[in-house]
């Protein structure tokens, strides 16, 4: 009797137990073996120990793991779609590869990442603030006072005359990207709503090496006087988009203030939007800088209508700059979203920097490479063409005082 | 409404040359002639310096008539004979309706805010009219057929009364038509097919365009090829706004019971879409879905009899 | 509506409950077919005759022994009828009833029933909130001459919950299940068997109109044990916002079947099995599927004394849960954008069993104790982020007692239940694998989950009491209210939550 109580109890238990287990957290069936092989230019010598990060791009689950000896790297994964980029250095040059939505879906995945040198910039952008800030002690946000700060990373003295900026169509990384065509961008980088330049005749805008430029892309006025936490723009250095023509927002465009002088005022060599006032994403902008060959007249080439495609599904129409003219870019991502997809191809930028907040006085640094800064004397930037890594997000303008 | 535009030019004035802003600038507009003078330190009022005159069109809107709409369509109702061990009746309803318009109407455009082809800071030179609409397409055709069936129950020692309507969209057919638009490839050059492929962009010429002096000039071949003027073609979004579109059927039903109480009230539930069906259908031309039956809905209502 | 059946039952237990049931001399007499779903089987004890009963009430709830997602106060208007009329050949059952719930300082979740699905939608920022809720049900029984007896019954129910500050949102839910019956009866037994078909489906739309635009309201979407994406509301990854579905969908069929049986009058045993497939998303985004399944079982057994009717009930609950995250891919092509669905990860799985005996005493004279025992035992188990995981094991025991009386005409009742964890309520957090470079751990909502647990596994007792006057006519008026007291809380402010309510009711 007491035996059959007890089996009885046991095969409760084991009923009890086995209905309540819930298994395994992770079983080997459900992960995929993902094999990242780093391919070096001829000439290099494969090597280990490149950084390669693996981030999931809707849930943005990230890891961070090494190469071997035999330049792979090897993990399991479980099903997503991934941003992989692998950075590595040698004593000349900085590599990066990137792939964007890799799609890993039950099965195993071997990549072979094409490592590229990266070329360090002369001019290169030092910051970017888009995201605004508050209008304390009013209430409500403020966003007229973005700009960007521009600097000679180089040992000569650079001329700013002629140098081209735009932002990238989608304005935005955190929505659909029209111009992806089975995944892929196009060989040209779609600039919306207007090309900017710097004016000047040739000679007439030096940066000598470690200098900066201020470009104020709305109010080039002393933002401070009404809204403390913003930033004083009406400065000498500063140039300024101011065109009430084509920019008749005084929000946005408010004539520029004393400081600035008109000679100084950006150029807008076109303009295919019909905002009126000039757009860049408050949270995730791609912001380039760009120069024509000396054989190609911008002015000519924007107005062609070959160079002028049309946002596809959209009726806007922009202007298609060749990746090769590019001098420096910079892709932000949003922190507040997940799911942002990069606009710019991993020649021009392989990562990319993320601005967390919107309207906290936040902005997006270029790190200092401390090293060369004190070989050379003077402020020299970080440049290994990954935002990601030569990025950072800082708390509050560099120009707020 | 249509739009008219009409030249206009305006003065943008900076201030005058030497002159030092003060702190408290007064500043005057002759409210003729539109100038601005500024006020000096000994009280004289300085001209300001004319920067530029931006030549541009104004926007007037009037009321027009828009394009004829022909309409035909049947309409059938049958009403099925009480079964009567489950005292139910029957009734089923469908009509189809076909629709067409070709639009004629010249309407103009004229895009603020882009720039002059060859002048920097100034507006765009040209504004366009265009036959039957600022689109590629100036017309289209649908055809529609919409079914439904009610079930009308009476339980009378409940004194309820129980009707089901299930309703159907059979056929969602449409097509944008247009006897101007040709296809054209990414880049923007005339191919020679027809729009009606669904697999290439499409675009339409202006029918004429007007210059800064109110001069209207007819759109040639030769338009086409300048610059400046190839800004005013319009070109399709996507692929297929020709492709012949459609939905596959879809469905959804409503309920509603009534209740009988005494001789003079009676309390009615109904509920629209009672299973909340968002049955997902997908546009034959475009590939996107989309959810047409309607918002799940209830509600309450009573009945009063005197 | 018997569709609440997922393991979030337990969290429930912080709901007060207002439902006291005054039915003391039913309870002796009473048919054992009631306890189960079959209409058919019900239909056969029913003695001719009419009976309804309709009431209005109100009622109002306050105290701070809540989640965020329970109003600081919340008052209640209710209105209910419900109406059975048995003849020689049909047995038909009728009820409507309408809930206006108007609450104070309401956050967290978006939904109407919080933990009803295996994901939930959150804001923060405390607001008053509206809830109404409309059912409606009915069913029927044929009695025809034969041994078998067909029936059905068709319950429905709409709610609509809305809140007007922003982050504000509008939701509805529709809960509509109908359960076909057939009862066969033979000399020494009855039997019976049931189907099971529902739809429950919910959707949320959030959006946000005040002044300050620009200022971005955080959601979170909790994808299980609160682990999950924390965002802007209209970020991509709470998916309140997508192109295309501008909305956060939600729907469950169940399907499933349930047995029945009865001897000689005195023994009663009902077993029932229900699957479940859920999903968020829709117009081809598929974000969550959550399969679930659900076995439940009673043994009653009814003894009938010379003045006392003694009923013992066995019950046992088994349900499990799974949810998987979908690989999802917005794909534009030629200006559209429509997703795609990859495969998926499984990001959450649940299982809780319950097992209670329980005993009701029923005397002809109208009074009648009750008494019982359950133990609830629930695994939590989180994979939202390889290799990181989260087991939870709880164990819980419920004791109740209650008694009822008839007092010439009034009818009083009291029931105090008491709830206590036992052991430890078990989390394991760890790594599947550590040598994998995963730079940060899933984000988990760690105050939210934190009360919710010491709530949960807080020790604490819940009184019911009711008394109820009726008056010659058939009309009554009954007051009620229900106390939970809790023990020992330090992150919830406060130990109590208490309900009291009134009702006009007309019995007839």
């Amino acid at each position: 009797m007491q035996t059959k109580v007890l089996i009885l109890a046991a095969a409760l238990t084991a009923v009890f137990t086995g209905c309540m287990d819930n298994g395994e957290p992770y079983v080997p069936e459900n992960l995929n073996r993902l094999t990242v092989k780093a391919v070096y230019p001829d000439g290099v010598a494969t090597k280990g120990g490149a950084t390669v990060s693996i981030v999931e791009v809707s849930s943005a689950t990230s890891y961070s793991i090494k190469t071997k000896e035999n330049g792979t790297a090897v993990t399991d994964i479980p099903n997503g779609i991934y941003r992989i980029n692998v950075r590595d250095r040698n004593d000349d040059y900085v590599f990066n590869s990137t792939r964007d939505k890799v799609l890993i879906s039950d099965e195993d995945v071997s990549l072979d990442m094409e490592m590229m040198p990266s070329k360090a910039g002369a001019i290169v952008i030092k910051e970017i603030y888009c995201g605004g800030c508050s209008k304390a002690p009013k209430e409500g946000t403020y966003q007229s006072d973005k700009y960007v700060i521009l600097h000679n990373n180089s040992l000569d003295t650079e001329y700013l005359d002629g140098l081209c900026m735009g932002t990238l169509s989608p304005y935005n990384s955190t929505g659909a990207n029209p111009w992806l065509q089975d995944g892929k961008l196009p060989d040209f980088l779609p600039v919306i709503q207007a090309v900017l330049a710097i004016p000047g005749s040739g000679t007439d805008f030096p940066v000598k090496p470690g200098e900066d430029a201020i470009v104020a892309l709305c109010g080039a006025i002393d933002h401070t006087a009404e809204y403390p936490l913003s930033v004083n723009l009406n400065l000498p250095e500063v140039f300024a988009l101011y065109d009430p023509v084509l920019f008749p927002n005084t929000t946005y465009h408010p004539a520029p203030g004393s400081n600035v002088l008109p000679q100084r005022y950006v150029e807008v060599v076109i303009k295919t939007g019909q905002a009126n006032a000039y757009t860049l994403s408050v949270n995730s902008p791609t912001f380039i800088l760009f120069r024509a060959p000396k054989t190609v007249d911008i002015k000519d080439y924007v107005q062609q209508s070959a160079n002028q495609p049309q946002v596809p599904g959209g009726s806007e129409k922009v202007v298609a700059i060749p990746p090769d003219w590019v001098v420096d870019g910079v892709e932000v991502f949003y922190g507040g979203s997940t799911g942002n997809i990069k606009r710019l191809p991993e020649t021009v930028d392989a990562g990319a920097v993320t601005l967390s907040e919107t309207f906290k006085g936040r902005t997006l640094m270029r790190k200092a490479d401390e090293t060369l800064s004190a070989e050379q004397g003077y402020e020299v930037l970080q440049d290994t063409n990954n935002s990601t890594e030569d990025f950072y997000e800082r708390e509050t303008q560099s120009l707020h005082q | 409404m249509g739009t008219v535009y009409t030249p206009f030019s305006y003065n943008v004035y900076q201030v005058p040359a030497g002159y030092v802003m003060p702190e408290n600038p007064t500043v005057q507009v002759d409210s003729q002639t539109g100038m601005v003078y500024f006020q000096d330190p000994e009280g004289y009022y300085v001209p300001s310096d004319l920067k530029l005159t931006d030549r541009s069109f104004a926007a007037a809107r009037r009321q027009e008539n828009g394009a004829d709409i022909r309409r035909y369509g049947v309409e059938l109702t049958v009403d099925f004979p009480e079964i009567k061990p489950i005292r139910t009746t029957f009734r089923m309803d469908a009509a189809w309706n076909h629709t067409q318009y070709t639009s004629d109407i010249s309407s103009s455009l004229y895009r603020d805010g882009w720039s002059h082809s060859s002048l920097p800071g100034r507006s765009y030179e040209y504004a366009a009219i265009y036959k039957g609409g600022t689109t590629v397409y100036n017309g289209r055709v649908t055809d529609n057929l919409d079914a439904n069936l009610t079930a009308i129950t009476h339980i009378p020692r409940a004194r309820l009364v129980i009707s089901v309507r299930l309703e159907a969209a059979l056929l969602r057919n449409s097509r944008y038509t247009s006897d101007k638009a040709f296809t054209i490839d990414e880049a923007g050059n005339k191919t020679g097919g027809n729009i009606y492929d669904g697999n290439s962009y499409t675009a339409v010429y202006p029918e004429a365009y007007m210059d800064l002096d109110g001069t209207v000039h007819p759109w040639t071949e030769a338009s086409a090829e300048d610059p400046a003027l190839q800004r005013l073609i319009i070109r399709s979004g996507n692929i297929y706004t020709f492709a012949q579109d459609g939905y596959n059927p879809y469905f959804c039903a409503n309920f509603s019971v009534t209740k009988e109480i005494g001789d003079h009230v009676s309390l009615s539930f109904f509920a629209n879409n009672f299973t909340n069906a968002r049955p997902m259908v997908t546009s034959r031309a475009t590939g996107v879905s989309a959810i047409f039956t309607p918002n799940f809905y209830y509600g309450l209502r009573c009945r009063l009899k005197f | 509506m018997n569709a609440r059946h997922n393991h979030f039952t337990s969290r429930t237990l912080l709901v007060a409950s207002l439902s006291v049931v005054l039915c003391a001399q039913a309870a002796y007499a009473q048919n054992l077919w009631e306890e189960g779903r079959n209409i058919a089987g019900t239909a056969q004890g029913a003695e001719t005759g009419q009976e309804a009963d309709a009431f209005i009430g109100g009622k109002f709830t306050s105290g701070e022994f809540r989640s965020p997602s329970m109003g600081k106060t919340v008052w209640n208007a209710v209105a209910q009828a419900q109406a059975v009329s048995a003849y020689d050949d049909l047995y038909l059952t009728g009820n409507f009833g309408f809930d206006l719930a108007y609450g104070t300082q309401m956050m967290g979740s978006m939904f109407s029933d919080p933990g009803f699905y295996p994901v939930d939608m959150l804001e923060f920022t405390p607001g008053n909130k509206v809830k109404q809720t409309y059912s409606i049900g009915g069913g029927l029984a044929w009695k025809n001459s034969s041994a078998w007896t067909p029936g059905i019954t068709v319950a429905f129910q709409g709610i609509n919950y809305a809140k007007r500050k922003d982050l504000r949102h509008t939701t509805y839910r529709q809960d509509f299940e109908i359960t076909p019956s057939v009862h066969y009866k033979a000399d020494s037994f009855e039997a019976g068997l049931s189907a099971v078909f529902g739809k429950n489906s919910e959707f949320i739309t959030a959006e946000q109109v005040g002044q300050a635009k620009a200022e971005s309201y955080m959601a979170f979407l909790d994808k299980g044990m609160r682990y999950g994406t924390m965002q802007v509301w209209d970020g991509s990854g709470t998916h309140l916002n997508e192109p295309g579905v501008n909305r956060f969908p939600v729907k469950q069929y169940t399907y499933g079947a349930a047995l029945q049986a009865s001897f000689g009058g005195f023994l009663y045993a009902d077993a029932e099995y229900l699957r479940t497939s859920g999903e968020v998303g829709e117009k081809g985004y598929t974000w969550f599927s959550f399969p679930g399944q659900s076995v439940s079982a009673k043994l009653i057994a009814a003894i009938h004394g010379d003045d006392m009717a003694h009923l013992i009930k066995a019950e046992y609950q088994w349900n499990a849960m799974e949810n998987h995250e979908t690989v999802t891919e917005k794909v534009t092509e030629g200006g559209v954008t429509t997703p795609r669905v990859y495969g998926s990860n499984l990001v959450y799985r649940h299982k809780d069993m319950s097992a209670g005996l329980s005993y009701e005493g029923a005397h002809e004279n109208g009074w009648n104790v009750t008494g019982g025992a359950s133990l609830e035992h629930a695994r939590d188990l989180g994979t939202l982020m390889y290799p990181f995981f989260d087991d939870d094991r709880s164990l819980h025991l419920i004791l109740n007692a209650g008694g009822g009386a008839v007092l010439g005409r009034f009818l009083i009742r009291a029931n105090l239940t008491f709830i206590q964890k036992l052991g430890e309520h078990s989390h394991v957090v760890d790594f599947a694998d550590d040598n994998l470079g995963l730079t940060s751990t899933p984000f988990r909502l760690q105050d939210w989950w934190d009360r919710e647990q010491e709530a949960q596994d807080a020790t604490r007792f819940v009184l019911n009491a009711a008394v109820r006057y009726t008056f010659n006519s058939g009309i009554y008026i009954e007051a009620a209210c229900n106390w939970i007291h809790a023990f020992k809380v330090v992150l919830i402010s406060g130990n109590d939550r208490q309900t009291t309510g009134l009702k006009l009711g007309y019995n007839f």
